[in-house]
């Protein structure tokens, strides 16, 4: 079989068609050079089948289009989405500590570190001028600059938190619009694929972009394989499964109510809390700014400023003013006046001790004076000794001094003093007074124990489950109690077991709005499903008696759960943070019987761990959720302004001060049995045995015991009690004074300034100061460490998308040359066409 | 390698952002003056500038106490001075009195300067800075001494108050209006050549009245004016370095009535009582007394005087010297030094000129030009 020119022409023919099809996608690649994200396509040819039946050999049918491939590296994608993912990280990191770094100012002199150095210099000034007006309005200036500092300071991280969290919601958001675009495009990108000759390449260049995108907010795994296309996020949860997508979902922390917390949720519906579980992407970076950075700051700041809080009032509560109290409130409403001050929620830990009250007439001349002995402030069984263990105990004792009245009012504890008198508070080393915001200078340290409390309930004689909802509408009015609730056909009773009173009608509410039955009585509030009351039924309700942070140190702002089992009444302890269960040794359970009657009251839980403790009604069973939080940032205040000056503590009751360290035997308290007789002399006095003294005074006179015993003595006024009976050579120190009080006295304004120096923060490591400029070099070294790891990763993202530029990426110069030779090649084409035409033309003019 | 025209672009972009970068933060360093600016330009200089800024707060506040401390020092310096010398007055006025050429009627114009001189005394006692008395103890709003009058018989009363020394007054009814007087324990007494003193009007030795409604002849009534302490024990102290506490007051009962024989109100009320009842030995017994209390107040003063040398020669200069150290150090760490500053600006405008020019040349290379 011969062959013809139409051969030849059908060749230039597809040639041309090739050539055009060439310039389509060289004009592509050039138009879309500067698009990052463009993937360079190229044309790949294959020769058309040659004819085979001729001899000799086989003659070409020309050249036809094969497939239009994109030019990627698929290994180099991939670790350019998660060189993404890192950089979606440090970059968000890094914009939100440089935002943080920018609200202290303690570079350019105006920060918190100078305000408490002017805080401490107004204490000075005090200590050299204590009498004068000018110099207790300084004082009270600068706390009141001081603390407007910690709020400022912050509110401010709080309020980046609060953009994070605005952050992170529509960073889901964006997350949820980008899996389902993804699931459309699979499905896209399939009905084209069906031919497996196509490619849809733009649709697979804009899925790429997607991805990207993707991996910049949470970081993904992805696998193509037989037509399927899944994304996983680093931890495994689907994000697209093919045309599916599944999506994730903000919601505030049950448990503190406030900050997102992020949830996946799966095909079946389920929520799965997915916050603490990221590996990379923007939304690790959000979240871990929030909660680990600035949560750490925040606390940290709040430790400062509670250690501060606490240790000027401990001192400041020894004081006294230039006058009297003739009433005072304390600032401190305890959890339950009938537990131990360790555990009825006091604003410091207290120590056993003693503590005075001086009582002044009108004359202002001391009348009466009582050295209170604070028993074991952790005593489980609070009547078992004479001291003073509980609130109510110490209300009792003031009570017993003339001319003093003290009452317990929505548990706090107010004392006044007959008309014309007033009274003092002398020596405190027991932190009481300061525990129970009595004569303090700030406001008493806060903690946020939301929610603090959880009502427990269970119901006792029905099937289904009645209980809607279960909370407090007045946390100040709860009581602790346990309580038995009876519902028969419309009558409810509440019994309050602890008292085993029936609650009067007066004293709670009933509200029935719909289906729903409200009940609200001491503070708890319950919703019970109303359709279903028929017939009798009960319920227990507990409630937290009181809770307590006793060690700053500790708070690790982690949420414990507290499960209290039914029966065996035993109770485990679970820090949901880290999902692991308490160890026994790790916090510390015991039984309180307030009344000694034998029957525990309460159980007292002391969490060491995060230096809790709560006190929940004996026999109580539920579950409660804890996250103890350090707010005294946020809170710290002064209880004075300008008008105050004169309740401005900078001197303190010239009192009676014994030395017993070098006596075998302690002193158990002092008493005054006549102020006549009372001197401004140092006494020394030698324990002879057998119950008889030697006194001398510093001029080196004997003077005669009025009274003496084994275990005490008596002299110029002053009675001292010893613990026990005293031994032969035991020499006890005796500093008496008239229990006056002087304007010109400096001690306690000279102690507070000192405090300045004191290490009482960090366990004892750190100076207040000190800790409050460690926490500024941890926010400098965070952000540098941010700023380097996105430096280094931002070097990584550079050199990858050289790469990918080098593979993927259009040279226009290089596109130019194939476009010439594209031309040249269809001019060859054409010539060939003008040829052939050309010969068909002479053969048929031939013809 | 294949290098593509984004490649270029994009790493103009880049050199050109950094170098622009490196200019802005030069600029920020030269216009603040300070080469720490955030937290993260050198987070482990934080906790030393912060220390260092608290040790200056504390040195300028350490100055001020330092002047206050001075002050106190001074003003109860100056007093004792005052005091010393008029002891060394009252001593003259005493060994004058002591000699037996005088007579009565000179050593009662003596008692008279004795009179002045415990109103001198009294006066120091009650010093005051800002109205505040530095003999009280933590009392300053309290004046140190005040006169007790106290009276055997309370038909009787005088009135001494004005007295500034201690006296021992007796007085014996010689009708039912005249009274005789003895100022010495009853060994003198004092009758007005027989005539007696007139109740209820100035007794003209004494310089006061002694006051009854019912006198009764033959009534016999002791008088006992003293000058009580009435401020406290309280120690005022200052502090003037870290943990260094300095004690500036002196109280007044340990100056003035340290005990029975160097109370200086005592001896004047006995070197008086001398006077006027015209009893040698007793004034003369009087100058030993004056010659220990010379020895309390110089005692008194040594360890003030000691402490002003302190003060003035020893913590004033190492207080500025340590306040300039502790300066420089801050600036040392936290200041820009302009010069270098200045230099290396100049070579980042040079190389990113050089940036500039070098891309305006690159992106002029293109095949597009030669076809």
């Amino acid at each position: 079989m011969a062959i013809g020119l139409d051969n030849a022409l059908q060749i230039a023919k597809s040639s041309l068609f090739l050539n055009q099809y060439r310039i389509n996608v060289i004009g592509q690649n050039i138009a879309n050079a500067d698009n990052e994200n463009y993937t360079k396509k190229s044309v790949l040819v294959d020769t058309n089948p040659p004819i085979k039946e001729i001899s000799p050999g086989s003659i070409g049918t020309g050249v036809n289009v094969k497939e239009v491939t994109r030019l990627i590296d698929k290994f180099l994608e991939m670790n350019i989405t998660s060189n993404l993912s890192e950089l979606g990280q440090y970059e968000i990191s890094n914009k939100y500590l440089k935002n943080i770094e920018s609200i202290f100012n303690d570079l350019k002199n105006s920060g918190l570190g100078d305000k408490l150095n002017e805080f401490w210099n107004a204490w000075y000034e005090l200590s050299n001028n204590p009498s004068s007006t000018p110099e207790r309005n300084a004082v009270i200036e600068k706390a009141v600059n001081l603390s407007s500092i910690f709020h400022y300071t912050d509110n401010e991280l709080e309020k980046v938190q609060k953009m994070i969290d605005l952050d992170i919601s529509d960073t889901v958001d964006k997350i949820n619009d980008i899996t389902k675009e993804i699931a459309k495009l699979n499905q896209e990108i399939f009905n084209i694929e069906v031919n497996p000759q196509n490619n849809a390449n733009d649709l697979r260049d804009r899925r790429d972009t997607l991805v990207k995108e993707l991996s910049k907010y949470i970081n993904i795994k992805y696998i193509e394989e037989d037509n399927k296309y899944i994304i996983y996020t680093g931890n495994g949860k689907t994000l697209v499964n093919g045309t599916v997508a599944n999506s994730l979902k903000v919601e505030p922390g049950s448990i503190d109510n406030s900050f997102y917390k992020i949830y996946w949720i799966s095909s079946s519906g389920k929520k799965e809390d997915i916050t603490t579980e990221l590996k990379s992407g923007e939304l690790k970076g959000l979240v871990d700014v929030r909660d680990n950075y600035i949560g750490f700051y925040k606390n940290k700041l709040g430790q400062i400023a509670n250690s501060l809080i606490t240790e000027v009032n401990k001192i400041f509560s020894q004081g006294i003013g230039l006058e009297p109290f003739q009433q005072i409130i304390s600032n401190v409403r305890v959890n339950n006046p009938d537990l131990s001050f360790n555990y009825s929620g006091l604003s410091n830990a207290v120590q056993q001790g003693n503590l005075s009250i001086v009582v002044y007439d009108a004359n202002g001349n001391p009348v009466e004076y009582k050295n209170l002995v604070i028993g074991d402030p952790e005593s489980n069984n609070p009547l078992m000794d004479n001291d003073i263990n509980n609130l109510k105990e110490f209300m009792n004792e003031i009570n017993n001094i003339n001319h003093l009245h003290a009452s317990i009012i929505n548990n706090k504890l107010h004392i006044s003093a007959d008309e014309g008198f007033k009274f003092a508070f002398a020596d405190d080393n027991t932190g009481l007074l300061s525990g129970l915001g009595i004569n303090t200078f700030f406001h008493e340290k806060k903690y946020d124990l939301s929610p603090s409390v959880n009502i427990v309930a269970t119901e006792e004689q029905t099937n289904s489950d009645h209980l809607i909802f279960t909370g407090y509408y007045d946390k100040s009015q709860l009581t602790g109690h346990e309580y038995e609730i009876e519902y028969n056909s419309g009558n409810l009773t509440i019994k309050d077991l602890f008292t085993g009173e029936t609650l009067d009608k007066s004293k709670y509410k009933i509200d029935v709005v719909d289906n729903h039955l409200t009940i609200k009585f001491d503070g708890i509030k319950l919703q019970l499903d109303n359709s279903s009351w028929t017939g009798n039924n009960k319920f227990h309700i507990n409630t937290i008696n009181s809770s307590s942070i006793y060690d700053d140190n500790l708070v690790d702002n982690h949420t414990y759960r507290i499960d209290f089992s039914q029966g065996d009444n035993s109770i485990s302890i679970t820090d949901l943070d880290n999902n692991r269960t308490l160890m026994d040794n790790e916090f510390q359970v015991s039984d309180i019987d307030v009344d000694n009657d034998g029957v525990i009251d309460f159980k007292g839980i002391k969490i060491k761990s995060t230096g809790l403790t709560i006190t929940i009604a004996n026999n109580s069973f539920g579950t409660i959720e804890i996250k103890p939080k350090i707010v005294g940032a946020k809170y710290i205040d002064t209880n004075f302004n300008e008008n105050d000056v004169k309740s401005i503590n900078a001197g303190k009751v010239n009192s009676i001060e014994v030395d017993d360290s070098q006596s075998s035997t302690s002193i158990h308290n002092i008493e005054v049995t006549n102020f006549n007789l009372l001197t401004r002399t140092n006494f020394n006095i030698i324990a002879l045995g057998g119950g008889t003294y030697q006194i001398t005074d510093e001029q080196g006179n004997n003077i005669t015991p009025t009274a003496q015993g084994a275990n005490f003595v008596e002299f110029q006024g002053i009675r001292i009690n010893f613990n026990s009976s005293t031994n032969n050579g035991d020499l006890i120190k005796v500093s008496s004074n008239l229990l006056d009080y002087s304007n010109g006295d400096n001690r306690i304004a000279l102690k507070i300034s000192n405090l300045r120096d004191e290490k009482v923060m960090d366990n004892g490591v750190n100076s207040i100061t000190d800790s409050y400029s460690l926490l500024l070099t941890k926010i400098g070294i965070d952000k540098n460490y941010m700023s380097n790891r996105l430096d280094a990763t931002k070097i990584r993202e550079e050199g990858l998308k050289q790469q990918r530029n080098s593979i993927s990426g259009v040279s226009i110069d290089e596109e130019m040359t194939k476009l010439i030779q594209t031309q040249h090649a269809y001019i060859a084409s054409s010539k060939l066409i003008s040829v052939i035409d050309k010969l068909t033309e002479h053969i048929i003019n031939t013809i | 390698m294949r290098v593509t025209n984004t490649i270029i672009y994009n790493n103009i972009v880049k050199y050109v952002n950094e170098n622009y970068d490196k200019i802005n933060s030069l600029n920020e360093e030269i216009a603040s003056g300070k080469k720490i600016n955030n937290l993260s330009d050198a987070p482990l200089e934080t906790s030393k500038i912060l220390r260092l800024n608290k040790q200056i707060s504390s040195i300028t506040q350490y100055s001020k106490n330092i002047t206050t401390a001075s002050i106190w020092l001074k003003t109860t310096d100056t007093a004792l001075m005052q005091l010393k010398s008029l002891n060394t007055k009252v001593r003259e006025i005493t060994t004058q009195a002591a000699t037996e050429s005088l007579n009565y009627e000179q050593r009662k114009i003596l008692a008279t300067q004795i009179n002045t001189i415990a109103d001198s005394v009294m006066e120091i006692a009650t010093t005051d800075i800002n109205g505040k008395y530095i003999f009280s103890g933590y009392k300053v709003e309290t004046k140190p001494f005040k006169t007790d009058v106290t009276s055997s018989n309370s038909n009787y009363t005088i009135d001494g108050e004005n007295f500034n020394f201690d006296l021992d007054l007796q007085i014996r009814m010689i009708d039912n209006s005249h009274y005789e007087f003895s100022v010495d324990g009853g060994n003198t007494w004092l009758d007005n050549d027989g005539n007696g003193f007139l109740i209820n009007s100035v007794n003209p030795i004494l310089g006061f009245s002694v006051n009854s409604s019912s006198p009764a002849s033959g009534d016999v009534v002791n008088f006992s004016i003293t000058q009580t302490y009435q401020g406290d024990n309280g120690n005022f102290n200052i502090e003037i370095d870290d943990k260094q506490s300095l004690k500036v007051n002196k109280l007044g009962s340990k100056i003035f009535t340290p005990d029975d024989s160097k109370n200086i109100f005592k001896i004047l009320g006995k070197i008086w009582a001398g006077m006027i009842t015209n009893n040698r030995d007793m004034i003369s017994k009087q100058l030993d007394r004056l010659n220990d209390i010379e020895t309390h107040i110089l005692d008194q003063d040594a360890d003030i005087g000691l402490k002003q040398d302190i003060l003035e020669n020893f913590k004033v200069d190492f207080i500025n010297a340590k306040k300039e150290n502790a300066t420089k150090q801050l600036s040392e760490i936290q200041d820009t030094d302009i010069a270098e500053a200045m230099t290396n600006l100049a070579k980042q405008q040079m190389l990113y000129q050089a940036t500039l020019k070098t891309a305006a040349m690159i992106t002029n290379l293109t095949i597009l030009n030669y076809i």
